[in-house]
């Protein structure tokens, strides 16, 4: 008899692709503003939109786990094997959104919240990390006020941009709305 | 709850978020800077002395390919290598989000014999990528020192470091065994490749021209500053004192590295 799971195959498939889909984008695509959190827009783009297709809890975490794998294992950041708690932390946040607002993630405030509430966790856990690790907090801390406004803002926006791609894909029938529960 | 009202909640906890950072970052900020301005906290005094050149005689420095340690481009001579770790780093990146800074060290020489040569290394926080100041070409930065006492006897701890792309140094300063047996602390420099690393710290006489220059002097007790023109965090520091020809017994170099702001 055939034990049913949690995700079906073709929903593993689409998260993982996403998963890469994170890692290929933060590997190839480089916004060069130096500017704290700028590589968000990108980043939140594909967990959005996998968690919105999916629209299960764990579609986020799924999708950040597997891009923390392959970052660790490509050395892509200085972190290395812990890469995998931000990349995780925020596909974790992006799913306690999602749940929150009713996998509304088409609607670009929705999307601003989870974009800004998965990137300022990334910081937090990238900031813990850093000074588990020994490196000076002196250095580390300082800045934290204006980087987390930055990562607000630069996560904020993926996740606009994230729920209008959400949104064509509704239109266009890729994703179906129809099972989306009221708000109450 | 009403759909409006949980992103008017979530713009709320974005808010205190944001607040609650600037929050640690103020506290962060006096704890370490102090109410003055002044970084005395990170102030730390390391002395140098002949046991603490583990590392020679060799006429290159660590990098991907071996760098002279003299001055000019070709390595030659043999010289005698010590790594210290200065305590605090220097912070390059847009003012604006960061408290960026230099690193000033002041050294005073006791009984150097020939020509000491400084030289900075900074490992890129979390991994070992290493950085060091540029050799030759545009951009050349390093700090040497002329000394005229006697050169004394070889010393018979130090062995040449093998040419690669990554080096285990042994650490001089505070920690120094007392024992031949207890091992020395060490760290791992590792150079990504040719080319690479060389543009990001610099060693400059002063902080208001960051990409420094090559001073040589006779003068054995000055300043000078450690500047990094990155957009990385760097996580450790390491001057090396290099000589180019053994130390007497009396030879001491103490070194004090302080953080200092650019705004200061």
């Amino acid at each position: 008899m055939k034990r049913p799971t949690y995700f079906s195959l073709y929903e593993i498939a689409l998260l993982s692709l996403f998963g890469a889909l994170v890692f290929v984008a933060r590997m190839a695509l480089k916004i060069p503003l130096h500017v704290p959190g700028n590589s968000g827009i990108l980043w939140v783009l594909p967990i959005i939109v996998g968690a919105a297709i999916v629209r299960k809890p764990g579609a986020g975490t799924y999708i950040g786990i597997v891009s923390g794998l392959l970052a660790s294992f490509f050395g892509l950041e200085a972190l290395h094997v812990f890469d995998i708690l931000k990349y995780a932390a925020m596909g974790i946040t992006i799913d306690v959104v999602a749940m929150a607002f009713g996998y509304r993630l088409d609607n670009p405030a929705v999307g601003f919240v989870a974009g800004a509430a998965g990137n300022v966790v990334k910081m937090a856990v990238n900031y813990a990390v850093h000074l588990l690790l020994g490196v000076q907090g002196t250095f580390i801390l300082i800045g934290i006020g204006v980087s987390s406004v930055t990562h607000l803002v630069f996560g904020g926006i993926g996740g606009i941009l994230a729920a209008l791609i959400i949104g064509r894909l509704c239109r266009a029938g890729v994703v179906h709305q129809g099972d989306v529960p009221d708000d109450g | 709850m009403e759909f409006g009202r949980r992103v008017v909640l979530a713009v709320g906890v974005f808010v205190a978020i944001v607040a609650v950072s600037f929050l640690i970052d103020m506290a962060v900020g006096q704890v370490y800077a102090g109410a003055g301005g002044s970084t005395d906290s990170l102030l730390r005094t390391t002395t140098v002395v002949r046991e603490d050149f583990r590392h020679g005689p060799q006429s290159w420095r660590p990098y991907a390919t071996p760098l002279a340690i003299g001055p000019g481009d070709l390595p030659s001579g043999d010289w005698y290598l010590a790594f210290v770790e200065l305590g605090t780093v220097p912070v390059g990146g847009n003012p604006g989000l960061a408290r960026t800074g230099v690193v000033r060290v002041d050294y005073l020489f006791t009984d150097l014999a020939g020509t000491a040569s400084f030289s900075v290394y900074g490992l890129r926080a979390g991994d070992g990528r290493t950085w060091t100041n540029r050799q030759s070409g545009y951009g050349t930065s390093g700090y040497y020192v002329s000394g005229t006492a006697a050169a004394g006897e070889s010393p018979r701890w130090a062995s040449p470091l093998e040419e690669g792309d990554r080096y285990v140094v042994e650490i001089a300063g505070s920690s120094r065994p007392v024992d031949d047996d207890v091992a020395w602390d060490t760290r791992t420099f590792w150079f990504e490749r040719t080319g690479s690393g060389l543009d990001g710290l610099h060693i400059t006489t002063y902080p208001a021209a960051p990409k420094g220059q090559v001073t040589e002097t006779g003068d054995l007790e000055g300043t000078f500053y450690v500047t990094y023109t990155g957009g990385n965090v760097v996580g450790d520091l390491f001057m090396m004192v290099a000589v180019d020809r053994p130390q007497p017994d009396g030879f001491e170099l103490r070194l004090e590295s302080t953080f200092v702001e650019d705004d200061e």
